[in-house]
């Protein structure tokens, strides 16, 4: 599939910045499942965009305001062209633990994926419910796949009810929140059932979720198809996609930015302003197909 | 006089070894030499030391200043000694140097399993970020420390490794200073290496790391500021390297390039000396909490526009199960067998290790594992029981974030004390620079502990500080200096902005505290001497002046004339919470001179902290929110003569530089203002009775004078009475006057053309031609215009005239900070 996506992302201050500085996270990666076609990065006040690839491979594009403005716009747009991939999964027989002794020879590479991090930790609540969930014995796939359900059916979207700063724990504790808390914390169960899993950011041609209808919180309209999902480490070597908050795998719908440890590797946006006391931000994200589109260009 | 001593020191005195020989002739000197004159020795040394105690911090914290002991009585470390040691660390900052570069490469020390990996992946000092930026030369860890103590054995061990802001070099460079100033006649008694150019040859080390095509690199040093414990020792350092002090906030990012703001626009920056932790250097990519580093720092050095030294990643270094390793990095990386080796050290995480020390924990020494300047560590053997028992579950609740190091034999040094020799456990630190080469500096920092029970020898808890001789070998001398780069003019940094805004402010409250002063003291001498009972024109003068110069509202009972001002003036003295008071603007000296002490000459932080104090004493028993009653004349004199001193010492010590001009900026902008808004004031007509109207306004006039010290002026220019005319020509327009308007604006003038020089741009001109148009409208005003009717009878325009006189003053204060302080990069895209 072919998909066109534009990313608004505009800053305006209560007084004047006399410097902006910022890092973006928007482009998405070329990778087996995706293929990026076109893509274009601009900056109102126009400025240097420099762009660099971070320590998890992804594409970051960094840009300095040092000049008194009032407002910053960056645009991302992008087109990318995705790929049915085969099921990864299909025919890997094998049991959470022997999957974890097949790792075991990449236990380097894959330490940063199984280990807390930012935004995951592994408290009593987490591991309790990943014995549960994830027993060593249980098939590794099927375990997977159910834990993706549970994920989905136990929890409740609700956009709003949580942060960029909420941990596994608080989202357990209020049982409510968004794709990256749902994501968060089958990262957690995961890895402390000793399967390496890694987040992902990204974009997903979808309606918004159920519930989440209502909203109406004017700064977020249009960033619903910013979007968050995870993905774990086969013993085949591969890296699988699950996406609990829509209990789906990923599909060819979801086009990846960027992956990290957790949230904390891969924001969007990260701004640093001098001079301005408040900020505020408004995002807008399109994604549409472009099978059918013509690119304006 | 001298005491006896034991042990170790009687074995090196009694060996005929260089060291023992230098010991002896020392140990002799001090048994027969002449007795007051070492006592002076002494205590002058023990003085120049202060100079270092009061520097720190504790001046913002605490009022007691720690004294940190000085012991004249040298450290020595003879040749043979001395050139092991530079191997063994030339060997170990070259390990680090490659461990550093291949973690922040391909990591080939951790796939081939040399040492754990999670030791590194799992340690908050491994920069992510950081990894794959290639810097230059492959040097990550440019300037090093390493602490050195004896083992049991006697041969040297390394108890701590500095790789990635080491500290310390000042007070060891200090401790030679000392001794010159206070006993240079010891040193004849040995063949000492010289410290020679410390500063600029780390200078010059570091230049070398610049990768701008420029051929005289710019350096600045990056320093938390005040907020730092170590602020003395980073502005100390500046200064010793001629190189900028700066803060995050000083530096800006313009096209992927560092840039310091200075009062001639933004200037790249090629290298960065760096004196913040690595997490803390760039809040955009690292920790966003960091109010001190540089946004976007990273870009820049991954851009190869900017180098920072030590390089960032350096603090994955400082862990000391790394250190403990290190023979196994010498292995993998050089292929030798280490040197130095480091000290005996449990890494609590293994279970064996953890047992092995918890069941000898009393004697060792427990640290964490990631070295941090503020972190808490025990000596096991001076902790109490109860101190013991918390330790042992500081450690169970984390073991893996502790190491513990089975206590080193006390390495005695002979010091002084009480007139006698003493034995006290002491360390070294030596320091090199390190790169395709290593040079270890024979500049090396010997700490000794407060007593001879404690190991103690951090200089914050007590320990005291020697100088350390290192001697010459037979036939060795002093390499010679090295050829040092003149910078060229034009690649000179020009002022930093914030500091040039300080100074302005620092000019402006001196001057103001100073006319605040006066004008109280005046104004209660006339209220003394008319017994409160001045005529109605001039206590509305008074008071007018009173409320327009402070703008402080003078309360007034209804339907009396002539009340005692002098609450009024207490309060405008003393009330520090009153900005416009002396105290409020003393205050706000102090503030300003304390964020810039390292680039402002020390006797004037003297002078101000002098009058601060006066103040403060003068208030002294004041119940809360009031203000003491004091004798007003008595206060103002002292006062005054203070500020005469802050001015002899600012015209004495300060460098005729960018920086002097905006000082001088800041104390003619202020004046000029003050001279106007008093003038202002004076001619302002007022319902008088038809008798005596003249007599009122003479008294007005002289009072003028008074207010603003031109008395004499006056009497010598005009030998007459005072008239309204006369004295208002002689305050306006008298180029001679040091209190006159046209005075300041001339100073003004000078400075902002100085302060211009060499400035391409248009716009940077406006503050000048702004001045310059001011100072000719006041020259050329025919003042006798505005006496049509007599020389006491000023008409209503020569009001409206100071009015927008001031309105211009204002505007151009404004005009020069926007050109020169608050800067901004203009948008070189468009």
């Amino acid at each position: 599939m072919q998909f066109l996506i534009e990313h608004t992302t505009e800053y305006t201050y209560s007084a004047p910045a006399t410097e902006a500085f910022s890092e973006l996270r928007l482009r998405p990666r070329d990778n087996l499942k995706q293929r990026v076609t076109r893509h274009n990065t601009s900056v109102q006040p126009a400025v240097v965009v420099d762009s660099y690839t971070d320590y998890f491979g992804n594409i970051v594009e960094a840009i300095a305001v040092p000049f008194r403005h009032s407002a910053l716009t960056v645009t991302s747009l992008c087109q990318v062209q995705t790929f049915e991939l085969n099921d990864a999964l299909s025919g890997l027989d094998l049991s959470i633990s022997e999957a974890q002794a097949v790792n075991h020879e990449k236990r380097r590479e894959l330490h940063d994926f199984l280990r807390p991090s930012t935004f995951v930790h592994f408290d009593g609540n987490v591991r309790a419910m990943a014995r549960d969930l994830l027993p060593p014995s249980a098939n590794f796939s099927e375990a997977l796949h159910r834990l993706n359900r549970h994920i989905f059916s136990k929890y409740r979207y609700r956009p709003g009810s949580t942060d960029v700063t909420t941990t596994v724990s608080q989202f357990l504790a209020t049982g409510e929140g968004v794709c990256q808390d749902f994501t968060h914390l089958m990262i957690a169960l995961c890895r402390c059932a000793g399967i390496p899993a890694r987040y992902v950011s990204g974009y997903i041609e979808s309606d918004p979720p159920a519930g989440d209808k209502q909203r109406n919180d004017p700064e977020m309209i249009g960033s619903a198809a910013s979007h968050a999902w995870l993905e774990v480490h086969a013993p085949n070597g591969m890296w699988i996609g699950f996406d609990p908050t829509n209990k789906m795998r990923e599909s060819e719908r979801h086009v990846q930015i960027g992956i990290g440890r957790d949230y904390a590797d891969v924001p969007p946006l990260k701004g640093i302003f001098k001079g301005s006391q408040k900020q505020k931000l408004s995002v807008q994200v399109r994604v549409v197909r472009s099978d059918a589109v013509t690119p304006e260009e | 006089m001298i005491g006896t001593a034991s042990g170790s020191l009687d074995e090196t005195l009694g060996t005929p070894t260089p060291v023992g020989n230098v010991y002896r002739r020392l140990l002799s000197h001090f048994r027969t030499g002449d007795i007051p004159d070492i006592r002076r020795s002494i205590d002058l040394s023990q003085r120049l030391t202060e100079d270092l105690s009061a520097a720190p911090t504790s001046l913002r914290s605490s009022p007691d200043r720690r004294r940190i002991p000085f012991d004249l009585f040298p450290r020595v470390i003879g040749p043979a000694e001395w050139i092991g040691l530079e191997a063994g660390i030339r060997q170990r900052a070259s390990i680090w140097n490659h461990f550093l570069r291949d973690i922040h490469d391909s990591q080939e020390v951790l796939k081939a399993g040399i040492i754990p990996f999670e030791l590194v992946y799992d340690s908050p000092d491994y920069l992510r970020p950081a990894v794959g930026i290639k810097v230059p030369d492959d040097v990550f860890c440019h300037f090093c420390a390493f602490d050195l103590a004896r083992d049991a054995q006697g041969r040297w061990t390394v108890i701590e490794d500095h790789v990635s802001t080491p500290k310390g070099a000042v007070y060891a460079l200090h401790a030679r200073n000392v001794i010159n100033g206070a006993a240079a006649g010891l040193m004849e008694f040995a063949d000492i290496q010289a410290h020679r150019n410390f500063a600029t040859d780390m200078l010059e080390h570091f230049r070398g790391f610049s990768r701008g095509g420029s051929t005289e690199p710019r350096v600045v040093m990056l320093s938390s500021g005040p907020d730092s414990p170590d602020y003395f020792e980073h502005g100390h350092l500046a200064r010793l390297m001629g190189v900028p002090l700066v803060r995050g906030d000083d530096l800006t990012v313009l096209n992927t390039s560092i840039h310091l703001k200075t009062i001639g626009g933004l200037e790249p920056i090629d290298v960065v000396f760096r004196r913040i932790e690595d997490s803390q250097l760039d809040p955009l990519t690292l920790d966003p909490e960091s109010p001190y580093g540089i946004p976007a720092l990273l870009s820049c050095v991954r851009k190869r526009t900017t180098s920072v030294v030590n390089a960032i990643g350096a603090g994955v270094a400082s862990n000391r199960v790394i250190a403990s390793m290190l023979n196994r990095l010498s292995k993998f990386y050089l292929n030798e067998p280490l040197l130095l080796p480091t000290v005996e050290r449990y890494a609590l995480r293994d279970p064996d290790g953890r047992e092995a020390a918890l069941s000898r924990l009393e004697s060792c020494f427990v640290a964490p594992v990631h070295a941090r300047p503020d972190e808490s560590r025990w000596l096991a053997d001076e902790l109490s029981d109860g101190e013991m028992e918390t330790l042992r579950r500081t450690i169970m609740a984390a073991p893996s974030s502790f190491v513990a190091e089975p206590l080193l034999p006390r390495d005695p040094l002979p010091c002084f004390n009480a007139g006698g020799l003493e034995e006290r456990h002491s360390g070294l630190r030596v320091f090199a620079l390190s790169g395709r080469k290593t040079r270890v500096l024979p500049c090396a920092l010997t700490r000794f502990a407060a007593d001879a029970k404690t190991r103690s020898i951090s200089l914050g808890r007590g320990g005291g500080l020697k100088d350390t001789w290192i001697l010459h070998g037979p036939k060795e001398s002093d390499s010679p200096a090295r050829t040092i780069i003149i910078q060229s003019p034009e690649r000179r940094l020009r002022l930093g902005s914030r500091i040039a805004d300080r100074l302005l402010w620092l000019g402006r409250y001196a001057e103001r505290a100073e006319n605040a002063t006066r004008l109280l003291r005046v104004i209660d001498q006339i209220n003394a001497e008319t017994e409160g009972r001045q005529t109605h024109s001039l206590d509305a003068f008074l008071r007018a002046t009173l409320e327009k110069t402070t703008g402080h509202r003078i309360a007034r009972p209804r339907g009396r004339r002539g009340i005692d001002l002098r609450p009024a003036l207490t309060t405008l003295l003393l009330d520090a919470k009153n900005p416009a008071s002396v105290a409020g603007c003393i205050r706000a000296c102090r503030d300003n001179i304390l964020a810039i002490r390292e680039s402002t000459p020390p006797e004037l932080w003297r002078v101000i902290d002098r009058i601060h104090q006066i103040v403060e004493t003068a208030n002294v028993g004041a119940a809360p929110g009031r203000v003491a009653i004091v004798d007003i004349q008595g206060l103002t004199q002292e006062l005054l003569a203070q500020f005469d001193a802050l001015s002899g010492a600012a015209g004495r010590h300060m460098l005729r530089d960018d920086g002097w001009h905006f000082w001088s900026l800041g104390c003619h902008l202020e004046r000029a203002l003050v001279t106007v808004l008093v003038s202002r004031e004076a001619v302002q007509p007022r319902s008088q009775n038809r008798n005596g109207a003249e007599r009122q306004v003479e008294e007005i006039a002289d009072c003028l004078l008074r207010l603003l010290a031109c008395q004499y002026a006056y009497r010598s220019l005009f030998q007459s009475r005072p008239n309204l005319c006369n004295v208002t020509t002689l305050i306006l327009q008298d180029g001679h006057l040091p209190r006159g308007l046209r005075y300041c604006m001339d100073e003004i003038l000078s400075s902002l053309r100085s302060v211009l020089a060499g400035r391409a741009e248009d716009t940077a001109s406006a503050p000048l031609r702004m001045a310059s148009k001011l100072a000719a409208d006041i020259e050329f005003t025919d003042l006798d215009e505005f006496f049509p009717t007599g020389p006491n009878e000023p008409d209503r325009r020569l009001g409206r005239l100071a009015d927008s006189i001031c309105e211009r003053l204002s505007q151009l204060s404004s005009t020069i900070s926007d050109h020169y302080l608050h800067h901004q990069a203009f948008n070189i895209l468009r």
